[in-house]
């Protein structure tokens, strides 16, 4: 059974057409890859799974599945997808002024331990639960007590976000360039996380611009996106032969010229 | 004057008469009725509703029960006041202070401030002598009990010696139904090498308008921080004027002032640098609700002698409605060359983006707009220092939040 299914997808702003009919299968325990250029619509299609408000759903739909109980995604608030195991993290992380990351982490697991019916943990537990967390992003805690991603680098935002997902455990999480910015051991330590958080319940889409991220993560499969669709779709291989060719070989006018 | 006196300068006129005409009282009295009370003709009280105060006819109104009173904090000296009076049963035994007691008349600022000279029931007043170190707060508590058009003032005179420092906590509470006019006004002076940190807390009713007086007199390495939140009244009206008259002393000014629907937050402030080397930060925050209003002027003079004086200033306003109304007024006279004075006002609303990260992470809008809230507040919260206030700081924005 898929843990998400999106269906015939189509999405504007502003009245602008931007997903024109996404159709995308997700497996528990899979890893999902997409690639694609500048402005098809990749964190289009993350941005409408998270619920943001400035998108307008104008066509499809989109079924998840969490312990196979099949729900429709897009009648759910963003906290309520996050709170069933929807995650995104984001291209560009969002910076939170006064709000400490432990302050900001605690008071979105205990949302998520209340949706899931179970006790919340005391301070001194949580915190020994996120410095475990931190460790296993290598993430320095002194970050713990900084304001959400203020004067974060770009890489440290990154691995912020990783933290999160490693916190908040969902069962479908979107990376959307999470390996942009991230220098090679970074990369490495980012991925090692993401590795360590994969298991036969849950799912990864990757949206990255670099074959090399998924030398570390090994997706089942590729998807190219381009203008608002997933136009082909192969395996680990198809990533490397984008990596040489680039995108123009692959759009549709290149393949029907009439 | 010839005009007949409104009844609420007649009731102030009888109260003087009937306290026997105590000297203090009688030259508030009479520099009150010299100028009268201010209107919205009066650049510093444009934006106020007056008319309905200038027009009370004060009755003795009925007494309520007491409200709840915040647990003593550590050590704390405490002194209550009610509806202006200084309940002895209340406050902490007579002994433990009776020997710092001062009869310093106190100078307001305002016409209120004298109004409420005048009425005061009796000047109250402490010195701390140098090198004292008090065990605790000294804590006072105003509080209105009494329902109908009442009309209350105190005064408090506070002394620091050389070297001494002390904290300061103001409460001001009220009764369920409790309301009309309370006036304060409150005169502190600090000699060198003084400091104080002066916190206040007004969460009245809204039956109740709020004008209160705060003048604050410094010397020479004096250290004076002021951290004011503000919550209820109807009307509230901070008139805070700080006179720095010696060479390195500090002053740090800090206020959060929360108007929710029907309110009306005013705060003025007056920081007068006479003297150089002198460092002062002043971070003025509001939150708005409904249609509530928020104003702040904060006049910062640097006088010619106040070479090297370095002050910062900055008000920020949260916006949550579109009723909301900020009137934020900066104002700095610098009449010496060699200064660093930076100021800024900015006046924002919470940001969709930050509002759908947390959202995005679980939260729901109301506690994402909480979260936004007190990462608004935080740094002036953070001010409070002592756990037990900061807790009612906390406290104080989420009935805010939640509102
Ligand atoms: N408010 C808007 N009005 C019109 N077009 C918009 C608006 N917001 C975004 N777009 C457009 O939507 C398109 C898709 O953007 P999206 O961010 O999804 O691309 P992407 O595939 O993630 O690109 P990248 O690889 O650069 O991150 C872009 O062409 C962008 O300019
Ligand atoms: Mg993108």
């Amino acid at each position: 059974m898929n843990l998400l299914h999106i269906k015939n997808l189509h999405a504007s702003i502003d009245g602008k057409e931007i997903l024109r009919g996404v159709n995308l299968e997700v497996k528990p325990g899979e890893v999902h890859a997409i690639m694609g250029p500048n402005g098809s619509g990749k964190s289009t299609l993350s941005k409408v799974i998270a619920g943001h408000p400035d998108y307008e759903v104008t066509g499809g739909e989109v079924i998840y599945s969490p312990q196979f109980r099949p729900k429709d995604l897009l009648e759910m608030e963003p906290f309520e997808r996050a709170r069933e195991g929807i995650f995104l993290a984001f291209q560009y992380p969002v910076e939170l002024p006064g709000i400490s990351n432990e302050l900001f982490l605690r008071a979105s697991f205990d949302e998520i331990c209340r949706a899931q019916e179970v006790p919340l943990l005391s301070d001194a537990d949580f915190h020994a639960l996120l410095l475990e967390k931190a460790k296993l992003v290598e993430m320095d805690p002194s970050f713990l007590s900084r304001p959400v991603n203020l004067g974060f680098s770009g890489g440290e935002k990154k691995r912020n976000e990783i933290l999160q997902m490693a916190m908040l455990q969902p069962r479908v999480a979107f990376l959307d360039e999470t390996d942009s910015g991230l220098d090679i051991d970074s990369l490495r330590q980012v991925a090692g996380g993401v590795n360590k958080l994969r298991s036969s319940s849950n799912a990864f889409v990757i949206i990255t611009h670099y074959q090399r991220l998924l030398n570390y993560i090994t997706p089942d499969v590729v998807h190219v996106f381009w203008n608002g669709q997933i136009i082909k779709s192969g395996g680990r291989e198809l990533a490397l032969e984008l990596e040489e060719k680039g995108y123009d070989w692959l759009k549709p006018e290149a393949q029907d010229p009439a | 004057m010839s005009a007949p006196l409104s009844p609420l300068l007649e009731a102030a006129a009888a109260r003087v008469a009937d306290g026997g005409n105590r000297p203090a009282a009688a030259a508030a009295l009479e520099r009150l009725l010299a100028t009268g009370l201010p209107t919205r003709r009066d650049e510093d009280w444009r934006y106020l509703q007056l008319a309905p105060l200038a027009a009370l006819a004060p009755v003795a109104g009925s007494e309520a029960p007491l409200p709840e009173l915040p647990a003593p904090l550590d050590g704390e000296l405490r002194l209550v006041f009610v509806d202006g009076q200084l309940a002895t049963a209340l406050s902490s035994p007579e002994t433990a202070w009776s020997g710092w007691r001062s009869d310093r008349s106190v100078e307001p600022l305002t016409a209120f401030g004298e109004l409420a000279a005048a009425i005061a029931p009796a000047a109250v007043g402490l010195a701390l002598p140098a090198g004292l170190q008090l065990a605790g707060p000294l804590h006072l508590l105003f509080l209105h009990t009494r329902a109908g058009a009442t009309l209350s003032g105190a005064t408090f005179a506070l002394s620091l010696g050389r070297g001494t420092e002390a904290t300061l906590v103001e409460s001001h509470l009220s009764a369920d139904g409790a309301n009309g006019l309370a006036t304060v006004a409150l005169d502190l002076t600090l000699a060198d090498g003084a400091a104080l940190t002066h916190m206040k807390f007004q969460e009245l009713g809204r039956g109740l308008s709020h004008l209160a007086d705060t003048r604050v007199t410094t010397s020479r390495d004096a250290r004076y921080k002021s951290v004011s939140l503000t919550g209820g009244a109807l009307l509230s009206r901070d008139t805070l004027a700080v006179t720095v008259n010696g060479t390195g002393a500090h002053t740090e000014l800090q206020a959060l002032f929360l108007p929710g629907e029907g309110q009306t937050h005013d705060h003025h402030t007056a920081l007068d640098q006479t003297q150089p080397d002198c460092t002062a930060r002043q971070v003025y925050k509001s939150i708005l609700r409904g249609n509530g209003h928020a104003i702040f002027n904060g006049k910062v003079f640097v006088r010619q002698a106040a070479q090297r004086t370095n002050a910062d200033q900055s008000s920020k306003s949260l916006l949550l409605d579109k009723a909301c109304r900020v009137d934020a007024k900066p104002q700095l006279e610098i009449f010496a060359d060699d200064v660093r004075c930076t100021h800024g006002a900015t006046v924002g609303q919470l940001d969709p983006a930050e509002l759908f990260y947390l959202m995005s992470r679980a939260i729901p809008r109301s506690r994402a707009e909480e979260l936004l809230l007190h990462g608004f507040a935080v740094d002036v919260l953070n001010e409070l220092g002592q756990p037990a206030l900061l807790e009612r700081g906390l406290a104080l924005l989420t009935r805010f939040s939640e509102a």
